[in-house]
Formats: structure tokens, C-alpha cells, sequence
């Protein structure tokens, strides 16, 4: 008799036990279990993306942008015109350039180191280096000075051009990927190249304005209009990879004949990156 | 700040002399090598997401990722089932469908029954709007780091809900959450090689 009243006391206080194991409020640590278990594990390889690169089509093709490289930033590039203003056989120029501090902190500094004319009369033999100060600007305002050519080796029939640029890009979707996304607008004043033509050729000091814009019809490619004070350039900017900061820009400059110019075809090919993951870039894992 | 950027523009304006002697000008007539313009637009902001909008570096975890995309969306279409894999259940035909058409086009009305799903899970609204801008279109075309967004908004999500709501999720959540695990499990296998 006594052994059944034990068992029947074991029995009623397991399932007491049991009843408050179910009714038992989740603490804390039950709620980080719950939490640990919906985790989901994010992708290596576009966390290190992240911080590598990011694709985004040009929104000019000869006239400054007030963005710029940032310290830790790289960009390379080159330029093809199929004829030269007013001649009859092309060339082309390769460029490289880097950052120094940040636009968005304090300020940025973008140096570029060019081979002028290279297709013409080869590698390094003329160059010029060229630097742009710019300051990233609240609701997506940037704005910049800067020299091209401040100083050349071999010579340029580019000129040393000061200019003052504001850009600014509008966001006309929710997410700038979608068709027609963005529209950025890139607008200043300079002398040297972005005088009219008359006044360079005559090698005045005046100075002129120059505009242009990028409207983003597809998350990899915009549209670009682009006066650079001499003349029209219309082209579009591409970029054909994703898993690549390569941008392909063709057009066609002094699309109105200023002049008694004809209109040309040019193209831009470039890549910006970070240096920390250039390797991510261009070697995938 | 402003006064500084002042001094360097005045001393860069001042380091410039008059311009030098020009030829034809071929050094500036084509695409300007002369600043990053060259490499596009990379370096223009982003939509509040300046320097974090990401692009899939390997061509394998994006086409792992389109693949498991489209494995998923054939199944829910075929109606197949699928599984939240924490509890193993089935999930609701009808919440799978759903789910998968938040991340395709994602109606006003799928989009209101999702975020009301969400909305009992204690998470704050802001937490709630991000994971929602970040699905639609997910499995249909997604933009370069959008799955990378919709993992860290989901897993925001996870972190702010109440205990209750994790134990015992609406169906429109566990629909998601398999969904996004799916997709974020082909994503690391092929980023592992496998």
C-alpha cells in the first residue's frame, strides 16, 4: 500500500512537473535560442563586395563630376576618339588615380596620372597629373574644384584647365536600380578646354560653362548629354558584368558640328575600386 | 570644414597659371582621362547606401542564387510544398504563394498582408519597412547586393521580435524565412566551392 501511495505521489508530481514545464513563460534565454535558430547566415562573398566595389553606369563622358575618389579609392581608365577634332586619324589616352581623405568626412582629394595621346606616340611618352578637391554634400549635393593638367611631362595641347562643378544626383525611384532610377546632373565653369573654341584656339583666359547628365534607364546602363563648353557629346554608359566595376561608355562628341566640326565617335573604358579588394574583383574566388 | 575647403580651392586656383599653349587639342577633345568620370558613376552617392550597395563578386554564387530562385519559385508554383527549417513543418500552400509573390512583383495587397504578418512580431516599424523594400523583386530580378540587404533586414527583423512571435510565427514568416534560407544556403555553399 505504501509503495503505491509513493508511486502515485512520483506519478502526480511529474505531471505537476511536466504542466509547468509547458506553462513556463520563455525567458531570456529561450528568446535568444528562437533568435539563434532564425538566424540566417549571410553570404561571404558579398559581404566582401560590399566593401570592394559597386557597378554604377557614368553620367558624363567629357565635363567634370564633383564626386570623386576617396582615400582607398582606384580608378583606371582609357579613351578613345576614332579622329581628333578636326583630323583625320584617331588616338587615345590611358589614365590611372587614386584618393586621398574623404569627401565625406572632411574632404576629398583625387589625383589622376595620364599617358596623353598614347595611341598616337605610345605609352608615358606625353602625361600630365590632375587633381580635383571635392566635398560630399548633404541630400546627394557634391561640389569640387580642380586643375586639369596641373602639370605634364612631354608636353599637352589640352591646356591646364581650372574648373568649379556641383553635381547632383535625384533619385526618381525607390530603388535606384529599377528603370529610370536616377537622374544626376553634373554643372560648373572653367577656363582653358572649357572655353569655346574660338577663345581656346586663340589661347585666351576666358571662361565658359559646362553641363552635363546621366539619366540611369536600367540599374547597368544611362544615358549621358554632355556640353563640355566646346561642343555635344551624346553617349551612353554601360556596365556589362556584374561581378565587375567595368564601365563602357560609347558616344558621339561635337554632335552639333560647332565650327564646321564633325561629329565623332569616342569611347571610354574604366574601372573603379577599392584597393583593399582589387584581388575580389578581378581574381573570383 | 567649409573654411578649409575654401583654403585648398583658393590654393589650387592660385597654383594654376595661364593656360598653356594649345594645338588641336586631341589631349581633351574625347571621354576626360583627367578624373574617375572614366570609370562611370561609381563613385557618385548611392541611395542611402553609400559605399555598401554590393555586386556579387563570384559569377557561381550568383548563378547559385538565380538557380535556387527559380527552383523555388517552380516549386511553389507546381504546388510543391516547403518547410520552415527550424520547426520542419509544411508551410501553408497559400503563405508560400505569398511569400513568393512578395518577392516577384509584390501587389499592394501581398505587401499589406505581409507587413501585417510582420507586425505582431514586436519589431519596430522601421525594422519592418526595411525587410519589406528589400523583397519584392527578389526572386524575379534581383539588383546587385539586394539578397546581402534582405538577409541582414530579415535577420534585423529576427533580432527585435518578441518570443512569442518566433515561437509560434505566422505562416507568411515561416514562408519567408524558407525562402531566404534557401536562398542564402546555395549562395554560401557555392561561395565555398561546393
Amino acid at each position: 500500500m505504501g509503495r503505491d501511495r509513493i508511486l502515485r505521489l512520483t506519478a502526480v508530481c511529474a505531471g505537476v512537473l511536466a504542466l509547468a514545464a509547458l506553462v513556463r513563460p520563455v525567458g531570456a534565454q529561450d528568446l535568444d535560442s528562437l533568435r539563434r535558430r532564425y538566424q540566417l547566415a549571410q553570404l561571404p562573398s558579398l559581404e566582401v563586395a560590399s566593401s570592394a566595389s559597386r557597378s554604377s553606369p557614368g553620367n558624363s563622358s567629357g565635363s567634370p563630376s564633383a564626386y570623386g575618389a576617396n582615400f582607398g579609392d582606384g580608378f583606371a581608365g582609357l579613351s578613345y576618339q576614332e579622329s581628333t577634332r578636326g583630323g583625320n586619324t584617331g588616338d587615345g589616352s590611358v589614365s590611372v588615380g587614386f584618393g586621398l581623405l574623404n569627401s565625406r568626412d572632411l574632404i576629398g582629394l583625387e589625383v589622376a596620372v595620364a599617358s596623353l595621346s598614347t595611341f598616337r606616340e605610345g605609352f608615358g611618352q606625353r602625361g600630365s597629373i590632375s587633381a580635383k578637391l571635392h566635398k560630399a554634400l548633404p541630400k546627394n549635393y557634391g561640389v569640387a574644384v580642380g586643375i586639369e593638367n596641373l602639370t605634364n611631362w612631354g608636353g599637352t595641347d589640352g591646356s591646364r584647365s581650372v574648373y568649379g562643378v556641383v553635381s547632383k544626383v535625384f533619385h526618381l525611384r525607390e530603388r535606384e536600380g529599377d528603370p529610370f532610377g536616377t537622374f544626376t546632373m553634373n554643372a560648373g565653369v572653367g577656363n582653358g578646354r572649357f572655353q569655346r573654341i574660338p577663345d581656346f584656339q586663340a589661347n585666351h583666359d576666358n571662361i565658359n560653362f559646362f553641363a552635363s547628365g546621366g539619366l540611369r534607364v536600367h540599374e547597368a546602363v544611362s544615358l549621358i548629354a554632355d556640353w563640355t563648353g566646346q561642343d555635344l557629346t551624346l553617349a551612353a554608359s554601360i556596365v556589362p558584368f556584374r561581378w565587375a566595376p567595368i564601365v563602357i561608355s560609347p558616344g558621339v562628341a561635337d554632335v552639333t558640328g560647332r565650327d564646321g566640326n564633325s561629329a565623332r565617335f569616342v569611347l571610354g573604358i574604366g574601372a573603379g575600386f577599392k584597393f583593399s579588394s582589387v584581388r575580389n574583383i578581378f581574381i573570383p574566388r | 570644414m567649409t573654411k578649409l575647403f575654401a583654403s585648398c580651392a583658393a590654393a589650387l586656383l592660385l597654383s594654376a597659371s595661364v593656360a598653356s599653349a594649345q594645338g588641336n587639342g586631341s589631349d581633351i577633345t574625347g571621354p576626360s582621362v583627367t578624373q574617375s568620370t572614366i570609370a562611370g558613376g561609381i563613385f557618385a552617392p548611392s541611395a542611402g547606401n553609400v559605399g555598401t550597395t554590393a555586386v556579387p563578386v563570384t559569377p557561381a554564387v550568383s548563378n547559385a542564387i538565380v538557380s535556387t530562385s527559380n527552383s523555388i519559385v517552380a516549386t511553389v508554383s507546381g504546388g510543391g510544398t516547403i518547410t520552415n527549417p527550424v520547426t520542419g513543418a509544411a508551410i501553408p500552400a497559400a503563405a508560400a504563394t505569398v511569400a513568393v509573390s512578395m518577392m516577384s512583383s509584390a501587389s499592394p495587397e501581398i505587401k499589406a498582408q505581409v507587413n501585417n504578418a510582420l507586425s505582431t512580431s514586436g519589431a519596430s516599424a522601421t525594422v519592418i519597412n526595411t525587410l519589406m523594400s528589400t523583397l519584392p523583386n527578389l526572386l524575379s530580378n534581383p539588383t546587385p547586393g539586394q539578397v546581402a540587404e534582405a538577409l541582414s533586414a530579415f535577420n534585423a527583423v529576427v533580432n527585435t521580435a518578441n518570443a512569442g512571435f518566433l515561437a509560434n510565427p505566422p505562416p507568411e514568416f515561416s514562408a519567408i524565412f524558407s525562402v531566404l534560407s534557401q536562398i542564402a544556403a546555395s549562395g554560401n555553399a557555392a561561395a565555398k566551392g561546393r
